[in-house]
């Protein structure tokens, strides 16, 4: 009855000498939120990059849907339904926010190679524009230029346009890097609500945004996955608490 | 096609080489230190080479000449980095691009006005127009020879200044990660000053060892600064070593495929079809070269920065 | 006909209906020499407008599209030593050409970035300029002396048709080229331009949009060398020269690298200081008037360092227009 989203089987990653990821294994259930955790240096980007496609994992597959995506590139991966929000602000920064969406909008709707009708006037695209401004209430930013906009309203305009696409699984990577306490709280509400509408994968330093947000934790330590459970059971384990959570917890 | 011949070629080839390389070391690390295209980099050479000209003429010493004219390029190199460079670090490279082609328009213009548009007198002592036998039946120019030995002293020196030296240290940060350095609390700016300034020397000093065996003009620069800069995508930018043996193979493809294309083409067309194709294939085949470089290595033979 | 083609763009319709009255001016003070600086003016501006698809709008640095423009004039050139003198069908061979060439060259190129771009450009130019200087047969270095094309209902011996078939193709491009930079495509491949890995992530495959520009580009190129070796009536590899390729970026950049109407300022203003500098210099340095780069030189590196946006910037900055484009 859980459908499985996302399913990383034993995916191995090495530069080098270094493992970066060590046959890791990963499931995401569709509607829940799925955090990654772990220390610096722990490989949660390098693992994040080859779900999205930026690196290919040297052994090991990825089912997206139960469809294997391992060796589809990036845009591929992102039309397969993969959003993404990157750990530094990632945005059209030339553009205005609508200006923006409308980029995404052109996206979802395959229509890049119309070379003659002016794109900033259509009428459609600036509604259906407006509607992905409209998942994270920014539709009052829509006609500043992003380099004027603040770093919080950045980072719901970055959540915006993950989300433009309605894809199953959104990979959300440090969405609270430096965010204010204001703002964070007002990502951390955006965040909780997206269950209703897709999968997520989060990762994030902030352990108290992690305990209130999570439906499981999965806990990477050096490559590998040491922990992988309900909140309540991360939390307790000793081999977490003494590779990572230290006395914190 | 005689084996003697071949040899001769070969050691053409290799002077052209080294010639190459010394414009090369230098343009390497701006490119990659700097991240700055700098396309002005041929009006060094030509400042070289025209200073050792005039300086010979002067003093009536072809050696005094020389070493007179050695430190003529070095501060040309540093004022020029004073006065414009620096400025455009921060640009993107287009902006670079533009302004030193800029500088380019006005060098040989500058040239041509005080030293006339023709090319000038120069030529090597008599006492360097000898011949040695590299092999009882080959007589070599000692002067070539004397360029080689000169070119590989300097990039011997080049790789003991980059390898040894607490500066090369610093310039090799730079080439690798060049944030860092600046992080590192480097004098970044007198860093690249001297560089700058180096780099000019040893391209002024390529500039006046071709100039008795090309010519010396305006403009002569020019082709010398497309083949290096060849040299350096090949190579890969910022990497000293790599520009090292580009330049030995562009220096060897390019001139064994002036002799020997034209011989090659003549069993399939007529002579003079023969001649006006050869030289310019053997032009084409170092692009070409540098382009199935590229599009397998993308950074060339040995890149310098992380990724 | 859409109004966005009218709106933010007078500059470039103030030059072409300048473009267009000229010649009336020009017989009247009968002055014939200076039609043909604006037809010069025109061919470069469209090559360079072409160029600033890729340059201005994609980001991509190409330092060798002056190879597109010896095609298109090879084209015209060889199409007729063969005895194929109609230009109809010589622009069409053009843009095959150069459409197949662009896509070859831009799949190959386009898998380098930053610097590398900017060489591997320079070399495949470099290649092509080389491979028409060994082809003995159309010339070689010395090149081919052609008659003007043929295009039938249009005798460019006749005065002024060359003129006016210039200009047609120059207000054809204007128009394309700002429909394309405002259409869909336009609105992606700006994107890019601003942040590759962020429209990679949307779903879109940015090589596909890059290569589709750099093919466009080069065949705008090509045309203008075609019609360049009508005007010239003689075809050489110095048209594709790599300082070609340099003038087309001090054009585009003299005028300002985000307007449609930049490369067309920038042409108009690098090719009256070429006539003008020299004229200027007679008056206050007899002895270097020949020598006019050496001032032109230093303006180039100043328009560099103090100004930036060229000069479409500076006039938006004036008049307050505001947004680019």
């Amino acid at each position: 009855m859980c459908e499985i989203v996302l399913e990383i089987s034993d995916i191995t990653k090495k530069f080098g000498a270094l493992v970066a990821t060590d046959s890791v294994s990963l499931e995401v259930k569709k509607g829940e939120i799925h955090a990654l955790i772990g220390p610096n240096g722990a490989g949660k980007t390098t693992l994040v990059s080859q779900i999205f496609g930026d690196l290919s994992p040297d052994s090991g597959s990825i089912l997206l849907n139960s469809r294997d995506i391992t060796k589809l590139s990036v845009a591929e991966r992102s039309n397969g339904g993969i959003g993404r929000s990157f750990q530094i602000s990632n945005v059209i920064t030339d553009f205005t926010v609508l200006e923006n969406a409308i980029v995404a909008e052109i996206s979802k709707s395959r229509t890049g190679l119309k070379f003659f009708s002016p794109a900033f006037q259509d009428r459609g695209l600036i509604a259906a524009a407006n509607k992905t401004l409209g998942k994270t209430n920014i539709e009052h930013l829509a006609q500043r230029k992003v380099a004027d906009i603040g770093h919080g309203e950045r980072r719901l305009l970055e959540l915006a346009l993950a989300l433009s696409s309605d894809p199953t699984l959104v990979l959300l990577d440090e969405p609270m890097a430096g965010a204010g306490p204001a703002e964070t709280k007002f990502m951390t509400k955006a965040i909780s609500k997206l269950r209703e509408k897709t999968s997520v994968l989060l990762i994030e330093h902030d352990m108290d945004v992690v305990f209130q947000l999570a439906d499981r934790i999965s806990v990477l330590v050096e490559g590998k996955i040491v922990a992988s459970g309900l909140p309540d059971q991360i939390s307790q384990n000793k081999r977490v608490q003494e590779a990572y959570l230290g006395s914190t917890l | 096609m005689t084996f003697t011949l071949l040899l001769e070629q070969l050691f053409n080839g290799l002077q052209a080489g080294v010639t190459l390389f010394l414009i090369a070391a230098g343009l390497t690390l701006i490119l990659g230190i700097m991240d700055f295209v700098f396309l002005a980099h041929g009006s060094q050479v030509m400042i070289g080479a025209y200073a050792a000209s005039a300086l010979t003429l002067a003093t009536n010493n072809f050696y005094l000449g020389i070493l007179l004219a050695i430190p003529v390029t070095f501060v040309s190199g540093y004022i020029l980095e004073l006065l414009i460079i620096r400025h455009l670090y921060r640009r993107d490279h287009m902006d670079q691009v533009l302004a030193t082609f800029g500088l380019i328009l006005f060098f040989n213009e500058a040239i041509r006005i005080g030293f006339g548009p023709a090319a000038l007198f120069s030529d090597f002592p008599p006492s360097l127009t000898g011949f040695v036998f590299i092999l009882p039946e080959a007589p070599y120019p000692v002067y070539r020879l004397l360029v080689i030995a000169i070119g590989i002293l300097c990039a011997i020196a080049i790789h003991l200044f980059v390898s040894r030296t607490k500066v090369g240290a610093m310039v090799r940060a730079g080439a690798s990660n060049p944030k860092m350095a600046a992080s590192l609390g480097i004098n970044i700016q007198l860093l690249f000053r001297f560089i700058f300034a180096a780099g000019a020397t040893f391209a002024g000093l390529a500039g006046m060892m071709i100039g008795p065996l090309t010519s010396v003009e305006p403009g002569m620069g020019e082709p010398l600064l497309i083949l290096s800069l060849v040299v350096i995508i090949i190579g890969g930018i910022g990497s000293v070593r790599g520009a090292f043996i580009a330049a030995i193979l562009i220096g060897l493809v390019d001139t064994m495929g002036r002799v020997t294309l034209p011989i090659i083409l003549r069993a399939f067309f007529d002579g003079s079809t023969a001649d006006t194709a050869g030289p310019a294939l053997a032009s084409m085949s170092v692009y070409i070269l540098m382009a199935l470089v590229l599009v397998f290595r993308p950074t060339g033979l040995f890149p310098q920065k992380g990724n | 006909m859409n109004s966005h083609i009218f709106q933010n763009n007078h500059a470039m319709w103030a030059i072409l209906f300048v473009f267009s009255i000229f010649p009336i001016f020009s017989s009247i003070l009968d002055l014939p020499f200076w039609n043909d600086v604006l037809m010069r003016i025109m061919l470069l501006g469209i090559a360079a407008m072409g160029l600033n698809l890729i340059l201005g709008f994609g980001g991509m640095v190409s330092f060798g599209h002056a190879a597109f423009l010896g095609i298109g004039a090879y084209c015209a050139g060889i199409s007729q030593f063969f005895g194929l003198d109609n230009g109809w069908l010589q622009l069409a061979i053009t843009i095959f050409i150069c459409g197949s060439l662009g896509l070859i060259i831009g799949f190959l190129a386009l898998r380098t970035t930053g610097i590398y771009f900017i060489m591997i450009t320079l070399a495949f130019a470099q290649m092509i300029y080389f491979f028409f200087v060994s082809l003995e047969k159309f010339g070689g270095d010395d090149g081919l002396i052609i008659d003007r094309s043929d295009f039938i209902i249009i005798d460019l011996y006749e005065p002024l048709r060359l003129y006016y078939l210039i200009l047609a193709t120059l207000i054809f491009t204007s128009i394309l080229l700002t429909m394309i930079v405002h259409s869909r495509f336009g609105v992606i491949l700006r994107a890019i331009k601003s942040n590759e890995s962020r429209v990679e992530a949307m779903g879109i495959t940015t090589l596909r949009f890059k290569i589709i520009a750099y093919v466009i580009s080069a065949i705008v190129c090509g045309i203008a060398g075609c019609l360049f070796a009508s005007w010239q009536e003689f075809v050489s590899p110095d048209i594709m020269h790599w300082t070609r390729s340099g003038e087309l970026m001090i054009i585009i950049i003299l005028g300002g690298l985000t307007y449609i109407a930049g490369p067309l300022v920038g042409a108009v203003v690098f090719l009256l200081l070429e006539e003008i500098l020299p004229e200027l210099l007679h008056f206050f340095a007899p002895s270097i008037a020949e020598n006019w780069m050496v001032i032109f030189g230093p303006m180039l590196v100043a328009v560099v360092i103090f100004g930036k946006g060229g000069i479409m910037g500076l006039l938006s900055n004036y008049f307050d227009r505001g947004r680019n484009v």
